[in-house]
């Protein structure tokens, strides 16, 4: 699928595999800055360990489980939303493509 | 002719491909035509979310195209793909609904697609000072700080639907013929400048640029600009290269005008389009010449006697130049837009016109130079960068409140006032040290510009 073909976030099945892309980044304290084409973005601690996470490329349900074990489960909120709703920010920065 | 590649590639999105996309199309292709500017710099096209192919366009469309004088041949629908969506640098929708269709399908333009009711407000009376490469971001963050958009146009009912069409052809021209003024003035010269010897030579930032006036109606605006740019004027015989450029010409005559922009200068019909865009094309054109080479902030600059600079930075519009003015009354004014600092922290001057936020002429702001404004010259010490400091107007300041910024977060502050950051040798982290290296980044809230005035010796005693 070219990256051009990606489907709402929220429309992202278990097994769709996201990568995480950029051009340069900063880690420091938890946190990362991040350059991908002219946008920068400043990633939260769940945000950084996203993409650090996605890195090599993986899918959606692993990424979701690989957050619930390094945070622990979100309060009031199914896993797997919340991982969608982090990936939906982060492809509108261009920070996490679709593999 | 200009000889350089497409330097913008806008994509212009509706429903099918047969109404306000095809209408948009035509009218920008025939305003940024009327600037001499060929498809090969700024190439505009047209699709539709769910477009068939091939179809003509809507008649009532050929209509407003040829009431507004485009041309209308050989249009033929386009259904939006990922191939057409992925070439485009800029995406305009002709409405609300459509922006969040195509967002919908394709979440990562989000931050390069806009409704054209949107761009024309995001542009309305201001030309961003920067490279075009770089405008859908900047608009993008233009459109997070604003507090609301029209993101539709407000047009008669449906029911009355003859005016309904004339009113949006007229709103779809007008927003397409400011969007080509402003991008026509910012495209790179010519690639082999030959300025006259009367040529007005400037100095900005260390870059040689030319500037030769043209036309019937020119002579007040060369008067103007001599006046406005003289901080930034070589004196006396100049033997260094000219690195950039420009014609602007100013006649009454639209075939002047036309031949003018053929050959790539800028050319209007009335002096004060002439002096707004020329300040800008020589901006950019200066910051062509020094990408990767300089850190180039969007920021202002004013300097100690001794030669400290401290940075002020903040996005077009929100005051830095009214910061400039007052601060520069009692210190060195070195900018108010394009703060150049080289790998080691050196400052390069750039004391260009200031746009006066109070008064507007035609629509435009008024510029003046920094010599009518009574600014305080730049010291004859070496300027080097002492303090970098966001600034941010807030009415509730009592007083100005002064707060050093984790670095990330000072870093993702400043990343978004840089000219071609994705240049620089080692990205972020060349911004990273170049912060580093002055202490951090500082954020600054206050009320009035005169407010800051006493806090300048700390500002440059503290760094220096």
């Amino acid at each position: 699928m070219s990256p051009a073909e990606v489907p709402e976030a929220a429309a992202l099945a278990d097994d769709a595999r996201v990568r995480s892309v950029w051009d340069d980044a900063i880690e420091r304290d938890g946190q990362m800055l991040v350059l991908a084409g002219n946008e920068v973005s400043l990633l939260s601690p769940v945000a950084t360990e996203l993409v650090l996470a996605a890195r090599d490329g993986i899918s959606v349900a692993a990424l979701g489980a690989h957050l619930a074990e390094v945070f622990g489960a979100p309060p009031g909120q199914d896993p797997g939303a919340a991982v969608r709703d982090f990936l939906a920010a982060l492809l509108q920065r261009g920070v996490i493509a679709l593999d | 002719m200009r000889e350089v590649p497409a330097r913008l590639r806008v994509l212009i999105v509706d429903s099918d491909n047969a109404g306000r996309s095809a209408a948009g199309e035509r009218m920008l292709r025939r305003h940024l035509a009327s600037h001499g500017v060929s498809a090969e710099e700024i190439r505009v096209t047209s699709a539709g979310l769910d477009a068939a192919d091939g179809e003509p366009m809507l008649d009532l469309a050929r209509a407003e195209i040829e009431r507004k004088g485009a041309n209308p041949a050989g249009f033929r629908t386009r259904s939006l793909s990922a191939v057409i969506v992925d070439a485009a640098d800029l995406i305009v929708t002709g409405t609300k609904a459509e922006w969040e269709a195509l967002v919908g399908r394709y979440p990562y333009v989000a931050r390069r697609a806009f409704t054209l009711s949107e761009l024309a407000y995001l542009y309305d009376g201001a030309v961003r000072a920067a490279p075009l490469a770089e405008h859908p971001a900047l608009l993008s963050r233009r459109r997070d700080a604003a507090a609301a958009i029209p993101l539709d146009f407000e047009l008669p009912p449906l029911d009355a639907l003859e005016e309904h069409v004339h009113e949006l052809g007229d709103r779809i021209d007008a927003a397409c013929a400011w969007m080509a003024a402003v991008w026509a003035a910012l495209l790179p010269a010519s690639s082999h400048p030959e300025p006259s010897a009367d040529a007005m030579r400037l100095d900005a930032f260390g870059v040689r640029l030319a500037v030769d006036f043209a036309g019937s109606g020119v002579a007040p605006v060369a008067a103007a600009a001599r006046r406005m740019w003289s901080r930034c004027l070589v004196p006396g015989v100049d033997d260094a290269p000219v690195e950039s450029a420009i014609e602007v010409t100013v006649d009454p005559d639209a075939e002047v005008i036309a031949q003018a922009r053929s050959r790539g200068g800028l050319a209007y019909s009335d002096p004060a389009h002439a002096i707004h865009f020329l300040t800008s094309a020589i901006t950019v054109r200066a910051i062509e010449q020094r990408v990767g080479g300089m850190v180039m902030l969007h920021a202002a600059g004013i300097a100690a006697p001794t030669g400290e600079v401290v940075g002020f930075i903040a996005p077009s519009g929100t005051g830095k130049t009214t910061l400039a003015r007052t601060l520069g009354a009692h210190y060195g004014y070195v900018t108010d837009e394009t703060l150049a600092v080289d790998p080691d922290r050196g400052v390069l001057p750039y004391p260009k016109p200031l746009s006066i936020l109070e008064r507007r002429v035609g629509g435009l702001k008024e510029e003046w130079g920094p010599e009518s404004l009574d600014l305080v010259p730049v010291p004859g010490a070496p300027l080097r960068l002492a303090r970098l400091v966001l600034i941010e107007r807030d009415v509730y300041a009592d007083r100005p409140v002064l707060e050093e910024l984790p670095l990330l977060e000072g870093l993702a502050h400043l990343a978004e006032q840089i000219s071609f950051l994705a240049r620089l040798p080692r990205k972020l982290h060349t911004l990273a040290d170049l912060v580093e290296s002055v202490g951090g980044v500082s954020r600054l809230r206050y009320r009035e510009a005169r407010d800051v005035i006493p806090l300048m010796p700390r500002l440059f005693g503290e760094a220096a």
